[in-house]
């Protein structure tokens, strides 16, 4: 019996770590989507004043960062995914 | 400087090296040794043909004119792909289910595996990929001229391209249409492709590396170049960024190559999830040092060369013969293997959805088909690449080469995104019909010819002047480059606004305002729900169809060996030996799908339909697929329902029992109430009838016994008058005597014969009493006469007092009798009105406990209601009588 009660405990903490997953990796791309939104808010140069705008080494720097830490956790989700077997058809 | 020669005896060297690839891949995969062919890794190298000379050469010229906008078209797809458990998964799940052939298949057979949509799916693809096609031998051209310059020119530019279209033909057809897979999937070309994909990575990272630490001083040097070059600044205007990263996201689903390699040559569901950060990578990798040599390029070249070139020149100017040739190399993957998939996948479009119809349409509707259709498709897809190539060796022509290679691209992308509303309304949205689908297309392709595809011919070309000028038929609102008066935006983003909103309007509003037929409804279930159920919809009946005949078709179709193949297998399962399994639904739709897997899901529908007599969905097949979900909610609201009409009616029941247990108990108190009150007179009666017969009786007590006899003899009389009574009452075969009376007086009639003045006072408000009623003033008088008596007989206040209140009311009148006594308690309170009940002991009684159950059918009799009024201190009862 507290074999059995033992698997059903497994099989539910088992589930809800599935959601959580799969959540994850729906939620990732908006995040993505928002993060590599933000750069046409940063302010400009206006009148030719240099100092006010944003350089384009800042943006650049931001951006492949983002891109990285994206790519990052894609990496993780999709091992997380592997080894816990979820969405296995 | 590299000599032309030697540059183009290298690239044949190469050519020869990708063929060779190719032809063993085939072979490996025809003998079973390609499964290291179907890795996470090579799929995720097959998906780079993304990455085409527009990003090898034209993201430099792209970042050295507009900076980091370039970024756009790489971060959209990266978005696509790290969302892929939304939109990527879907596809892969529905393409393997509906052995879907190609994007334009996918909307076909979404939608009633509707013939017409994908003929204009395959339209919209071959114009969209055209001017791609141009740019991929206009990048082979350029690039060649590039090491040309200074030599004899033995070769004139367009010479190269028609070259290159030719030698990427004959490519294609060779691999691409060696045989009509299952599946559509081509080991050969994938595995070029694969390597392909690799030699432009690491081309592109060694010239990047080569510009920041051989050119330049190293990142901080690089880093300091950018904040002092052109693009310094960041300037990109919100509307492109957004536009155009929304737009490569959507060209990245829609483009018939990328459909081709993501969804119909995956093999495995779980290669997406490698993709998923792998393909980011690989593009993060491809744009890593185009910034970097973009503005090296700027600041070492001399003003005025073509930025699209800085990938070539600037090894070249650096004297690097060996770097240069690897770049070239590099470039000519891009576009080589760009236009080999679009060959490939254009040429299935056309064959399955504008060549197979046609001809099966000119052969007449009959029952059979003969002749090789499996020779009729592969010519057919041999021509149409051949086709498709000359397409774009005439766009290049005409467009004369001149454009920046990133505006062609856009162009490119904004084609084929009108797709999307489409693809994506179909496999997310139930409602979604043909009808919609067609209007969002034509809708999409119009506006996007007009806004951006006939302008970028330039002016005079196929597009008046005027008309750019002052719209068509001179209405301003029709501007190409200001539609509706908007005006400011950039261009490729107000075409890209227009026509994918007027396409999603025109698609929602077509969807909203037609009905989708029965197979629709039935494909719309079986896309949407790709993962929910495994149950697939029936679209066939067991036919009148012979198993042999339909052998003979798929052996035409499919290939004689895979057909026998499928044959043996569906027997197998039934239990039968043999090839020729009973044609029974389920084996006709697997049929339907191995066939689709050759020719698409429209035509294979068409001719299994010739063949079997017309598919027929019947009203059964549409129950049976309909939303699961609400018929549980349905099946469960009944059930809610059933139960609660169960327990009320339980409730109902026990009531009625215990009202019947309590009259059985009533009944047997009745009977053994009655046999006493029966007994006692006649006792007294017989005991004293003894007595006067005894002779010694005197005188004086003769009289008296004779009374008592009279007065038992009365009693019992009146017990059974009330008997009597009561059953005429409760038959309803009583005769009332109705007229016109006062309340009043009936009262004081009623108080003067209870005579119970002594015992209880009556507190009456005689002016409300002044009410006249229709009635039967005797019966209500004796009802009065019971209700005083019985207060009189049962209140055991000090000072008995009975309040009778009378109130009018528009409807009835109320009469109250309220003593100050105890009152009934709850549990009698039902009962009162019951005959022979009575609340307290039967000795105070006096009488048989008919007086209530007598008050009540005479109120009833006269249309109204007697009731016990709990909560008033003491005994309540209420009579409401109707008025008239």
């Amino acid at each position: 019996m507290i074999g059995k009660s033992d698997q059903t405990l497994k099989r539910v903490a088992n589930a809800a770590r599935g959601q959580r997953l799969t959540d994850s990796v729906l939620i990732l791309p908006f995040v993505g989507a928002i993060l590599f939104l933000l750069p046409p808010m940063w302010p400009r140069a206006s009148e030719g004043v240099a100092a006010e705008g944003t350089a384009t080494s800042t943006a650049l720097i931001y951006l492949f960062v983002v891109w990285a830490g994206l790519i990052f956790c894609a990496l993780g989700l999709a091992l997380a995914l592997k080894r816990f077997g979820v969405g296995r058809s | 400087m590299l000599s032309l020669d030697l540059l183009i005896f290298v690239s044949l060297i190469y050519v020869a090296f990708l063929f060779g690839v190719a032809f063993w891949a085939e072979r490996a995969s025809d003998v079973g040794r390609g499964g290291w062919m179907r890795t996470p890794l090579i799929y995720t190298l097959s998906l780079s043909i993304y990455c085409t000379a527009w990003t090898f050469y034209g993201a430099v010229g792209f970042a050295a004119r507009s900076g980091l906008e370039f970024l756009t078209i790489y971060l959209g797809p990266t978005v696509v792909l790290i969302g892929w458990w939304l939109i990527l998964r879907r596809l892969v799940r529905i393409a393997r289910a509906e052995r879907i052939t190609s994007i334009a298949d996918l909307v076909s057979s979404r939608f009633g595996k509707s013939a017409l949509l994908g003929g204009l799916v395959t339209v919209m693809a071959v114009v969209g990929t055209t001017p791609y096609i141009a740019l991929q031998l206009q990048s082979v051209t350029t690039s060649i001229s590039v090491f040309a310059k200074g030599t004899q020119n033995i070769l004139s530019s367009t010479n190269i391209a028609l070259w290159t279209a030719a030698g990427l033909a004959v490519f294609t057809i060779l691999f691409g249409t060696r045989n009509l897979d299952v599946n559509e999937r081509h080991s050969g070309v994938v595995i070029a492709i694969a390597v392909e994909a690799i030699v432009k990575l690491l081309a592109l990272l060694a010239v990047g590396v080569f510009v920041v630490w051989g050119l330049a001083g190293g990142a901080g040097d690089v880093l300091a170049r950018i904040d002092a070059s052109p693009i310094s600044q960041w300037e990109v205007s919100t509307g492109r960024w957004i536009g155009l990263t929304f737009l490569s996201a959507a060209a990245f689903l829609c483009l018939p190559r990328m459909f081709q390699v993501m969804v119909v040559e995956n093999s495995e569901e779980s290669h997406l999830a490698t993709a998923s950060w792998a393909f980011p990578l690989y593009l993060l990798l491809m744009s890593l040092f185009v910034i970097p040599i973009a503005v090296v390029g700027l600041d070492i070249l001399p003003a005025g060369s073509n930025p699209d070139l800085f990938v070539l020149t600037l090894p070249l100017s650096a004297e690097q013969n060996g770097l240069a040739m690897l770049a070239f190399l590099g470039g000519f993957s891009s576009a080589t293997s760009m236009v080999i998939v679009a060959a490939i996948a254009l040429s299935t479009m056309i064959s399955n959805h504008i060549v197979t119809p046609i001809w099966l349409r000119s052969r007449g509707q009959g029952a059979t088909i003969s002749g090789d259709v499996r020779s009729v498709v592969l010519t057919s897809r041999r021509i149409s690449i051949i086709v498709i190539l000359t397409l774009g060796y005439l766009y290049y022509r005409i467009s004369g080469g001149g454009a920046a290679l990133a505006s062609i691209g856009l162009i490119s992308f904004a084609g084929v995104a009108q797709i999307l509303p489409v693809m994506l309304g179909g496999i997310f949205w139930h409602s979604a019909t043909k009808i919609g689908a067609l209007a969002g297309l034509i809708c999409g392709l119009v506006v996007w010819s007009y806004t951006m595809f006939l302008p970028s011919f330039g002016p005079e070309v196929l597009i008046s002047q005027e008309t750019i000028d002052h719209g068509l038929w001179g209405l301003q609102w029709l501007r190409p480059t200001a539609l509706f008066g908007i005006q400011g935006l950039d261009p490729v983003v107000h075409a890209v606004l227009w026509s994918i909103l007027l396409n999603s309007f025109a698609f929602v509003a077509g969807s909203i305002l037609s009905r989708p037929s029965p197979l629709e409804r039935v494909q719309a279930v079986q896309f949407i729900s790709a993962f929910e159920s495994g149950s697939s919809a029936r679209g066939w009946q067991r036919g009148a169809t012979d198993a042999e005949d339909l052998l003979s078709m798929a052996q035409r179709i499919i290939g004689a060996a895979q057909a026998q193949n499928l044959f043996r297998t569906a027997a197998q399962r039934q239990g039968k030996q043999g090839y020729l399994p009973d044609p029974t639904p389920q084996f006709l739709e697997t049929l339907e799908r191995g066939l689709a897997g050759s020719v698409g899901a429209a035509t294979a529908h068409a001719m299994l339909g010739q063949m079997v007599g017309g598919s027929a969905v019947t009203v059964e097949d549409l129950m049976a697929v309909a939303d699961e979900t609400a018929q549980i909610m349905e099946y469960s609201n009944q059930l809610e329902a059933k139960s609660g009409e169960l327990t009320t009616t339980a409730r109902k029941l026990r009531d009625a029992n215990d009202k019947l247990t309590k009259l059985s108990i009533q009944k047997d108190a009745f009977l053994s109430q009655i046999s006493h009150e029966l007994r006692t007179p006649m006792t007294s009666i017989r005991a004293f009838s003894e007595i006067l017969q005894n002779p010694d009786l005197s005188d004086g007590d003769r009289p008296k016994y004779a009374r008592i006899i009279e007065d038992e003899t009365q009693r019992l009389t009146r017990l059974l008058d009330d008997l009597l009574d009561l059953s005429v009452l409760e038959n309803g075969q009583v005769s009332l005597d109705l007229r016109q009376a006062r309340l009043r007086e009936i009262l004081d009639r009623a108080q003067a014969s209870a005579n119970v003045d002594e015992q209880i006072r009556i507190r009456r408000s005689a002016g409300r009493e002044d009410i006249s009623i229709l009635t039967d003033p005797d019966r209500l008088t004796q009802v009065f006469i019971n209700l005083m008596s019985n207060a009189a007989k049962y209140c055991e206040a000090q000072r008995p007092k009975l309040t009778v209140i009378v109130t009018e009311a528009p409807a009835a009148i109320t009469v109250d009798f309220i003593d100050n006594g105890a009152g009934v308690d709850h549990a009698n309170q039902d009962m009162i009105f019951e005959k022979f009940s009575r609340a307290s002991d039967h000795s105070k009684a006096g009488g048989a406990g008919l007086g209530l159950a007598i008050c009540r059918e005479i109120i009833t009799n006269l249309g109204g209601q007697i009731s016990y009024l709990p909560g008033q201190r003491g005994a309540a009862f209420r009579i409401s009588l109707p008025r008239d």
